[in-house]
């Protein structure tokens, strides 16, 4: 019975292949469903959209996630290389790895999206010459203007709680830099580890009792438990601050960050350069262009901060008093 | 499903068989139920890998992958033999521990790349994948057909009754132990090779693909020759990466990725539903 259903499945995909010779092909990996990374992948199709890329007329764009497992990302990567594309994309790490095989056989473009830390994934070889066929859009953002907005909020911050997954390659490269750039702003950095959603709540708990402020930046672990991290520190009075402006409204007291809509648009013009016969290999690596200040005058009210005006003036959203 | 995506499938499908080898060895040969290999995978990736990072040589560091996988099947056997705890928890405490030791290894770099390093793969994986798989099937095949895997069988059968024929019982649960989590570890450091990168997170629910592997393999070929009973963990795990190959073009049914998990489960439960054969 599953012969029959196999050669079904087979029949059908070599017929939508048939008509699909003509349109331009880009197909997307995400590791994982995750909030920041499906706002990723809109910006992107909505972005290639714009550009008069439309879905069935003139491209084909396909996005499968790899549900956070690697042999699965492999199985996806060959499928999506089996139908040809002109350039496939991988959202987060893991994603963009899973087609290094077939960019060292130089057999495919690929522009990874959302990676902090492009060169120690061995995706690219420079930042201006990524080399490989390979380019995109980092989502790394300057770390001092964070912090400073962090003390403009709060002059007395002296330590800094960072909390991560030390399975998380981003977290990692995050804390290297903090660890350079802490001691020159005069704040103690605070490390703590939660190897999975479950494990947050304690982890939080033991760290907000050690310091002034908690800062979460890009980890999906402590991203996905944001709600029980902002509970515990509001408990305590003490703000929670995170790199995702998305995040802001669950209760984080301020973001200084990229969009993650925004990095999925500037990942469709790479891949619209591609598309147009431009080599990724000298397209440079590219930054998020800008960043926007969120803040959340409900969390401020909570925890009694009250946030300076200037501060106010900058921010892009506010999330007024009452509000979540 | 074009050749490519075959391939992968038969190339994941061969490394992953190798686990299902491993899982045979303790769920079936000596009825223990081992959850170390989620931990064991990994280590094999990263011993494998960060020794492959210091230049080593990539067969070598595989040898060292096999070492470790022993180990950590052995501190299992120990738990259990020596320490008297129950089966479930001395493989689930192993195999939580090796999560933090991993890491360590790894250096606290969850992600080791070695994309342009000279690994055991050359042009064509699949001609070593299928020299690694088929030479551990006669190895395995072999060894289980001495008077030692004879014994090994026994602890299986009945425990007290081959303790009566003078089996030590102890010393063969940790044998079969280390050997399982050593071809585990194999497979590991096997497949971060394939990959090109080891990642600490990649072991989740290794047991669970193994094990369905095993099952698979056993309701395809059900027959009672050790070796073709070894043979079919492969099959079975190659089928089931098939299936997932399968599953991945859902979409011309009008179904996406996040539905991949229900239309694999209902194809290998169709598998399952194939007419039972009498064993021959």
């Amino acid at each position: 019975m599953n012969i029959i259903l196999a050669s079904a499945l087979l029949e059908l995909s070599t017929l939508s292949m048939q008509t699909a010779q003509s349109i331009k092909k880009v197909f997307i990996q995400k590791i994982i469903e995750h909030p920041a990374l499906d706002q990723t992948t809109r910006g992107i199709i909505d972005g290639l959209e714009k550009n008069g890329y439309r879905q069935g007329i003139n491209i084909e764009v396909c996005v499968e996630s790899a549900q956070g497992n690697p042999s699965l990302a492999l199985q996806i990567a060959a499928k999506f290389i089996g139908k040809e594309p002109d350039v496939v994309v991988g959202v987060a790490t893991l994603a963009a790895q899973s087609f290094l095989k077939y960019v060292k056989e130089k057999k495919v473009n690929l522009v990874f999206s959302s990676i902090t830390d492009p060169i120690e994934a061995k995706l690219v070889q420079k930042i201006d010459a990524p080399g490989n066929h390979t380019s995109g859009v980092s989502n790394f953002v300057s770390l001092t203007p964070q912090i400073q907005v962090f003390k403009k909020i709060y002059p007395g911050l002296k330590r800094l709680g960072f909390l991560y997954n030390p399975g998380e390659m981003n977290s990692l490269s995050l804390i290297k830099q903090l660890e350079a750039l802490c001691p020159k702003l005069g704040i103690r950095l605070v490390l703590q580890t939660a190897n999975k959603t479950s494990e947050v709540s304690q982890a939080a708990t033991k760290l907000a009792s050690q310091v002034d402020a908690i800062f979460i930046s890009n980890d999906s672990t402590a991203l996905s438990a944001l709600k029980t991290i902002i509970n515990v520190a509001t408990k305590v009075k003490i703000p929670v601050y995170v790199s995702d402006t998305d995040a802001v409204h669950l209760g984080a007291l301020a973001a200084l960050g990229p969009n993650q809509y925004k990095i999925g648009l500037q990942t469709a013009q790479i891949i619209v350069r591609c598309l147009k016969g431009e080599d990724l290999s000298t397209i440079p690596v590219e930054f998020p262009k800008n960043t926007e200040l969120y803040l959340n005058e409900a969390a401020a009210e909570r925890i009694g901060i009250i946030l300076p005006e200037s501060l106010k003036a900058q921010a892009a959203k506010i999330i007024p008093r009452g509000g979540s | 499903m074009r050749l490519n995506e075959i391939m992968m499938s038969l190339e994941i499908g061969l490394i992953f068989g190798i686990v299902a080898m491993g899982i045979y060895m303790t769920f079936r040969v000596i009825q223990f139920p081992d959850l170390t290999c989620d931990g064991s995978f990994v280590l094999g990736a990263a011993v494998s890998s960060v020794l492959i990072k210091f230049g080593c040589d990539p067969y070598i560091s595989l040898l060292a992958s096999l070492g470790a996988g022993a180990l950590a099947g052995a501190i299992t056997g120990i738990l259990h033999i020596q320490f008297k705890i129950t089966d479930l928890l001395s493989g689930i405490l192993t195999g939580f521990m090796l999560y933090s030791i991993n890491l360590r290894i790894m250096g606290g770099i969850p992600n080791i790349t070695f994309i342009n390093s000279t690994t055991i793969f050359s042009e064509n994986p699949m001609v070593t994948l299928i020299i690694i798989a088929g030479s551990l099937w006669i190895g395995l095949a072999y060894v289980l057909r001495t008077d030692f895997g004879l014994a090994l069988q026994s602890v299986g059968h009945n425990k007290q009754l081959s303790r009566n024929s003078g089996v030590n019982v102890s010393k063969m649960m940790l044998l079969a132990l280390a050997l399982s989590n050593a071809l585990i570890a194999l497979a590991g450091g096997v497949f971060s090779h394939h990959q090109g990168f080891a990642d600490v997170g990649s072991g989740v629910g290794t047991v669970i693909v193994g094990l369905l592997s095993v099952m698979i393999g056993e309701r395809i070929l059900p027959y009672h020759s050790m070796s073709i009973k070894i043979l079919s963990c492969l099959i079975g795990s190659v089928l089931y990466r098939l299936l997932i190959g399968l599953g991945l073009h859902s979409e011309v049914l009008g179904l996406t990725t996040s539905d991949l998990n229900v239309l694999t489960g209902i194809m290998v439960i169709i598998t399952m539903c194939i007419p039972r054969r009498d064993p021959c």
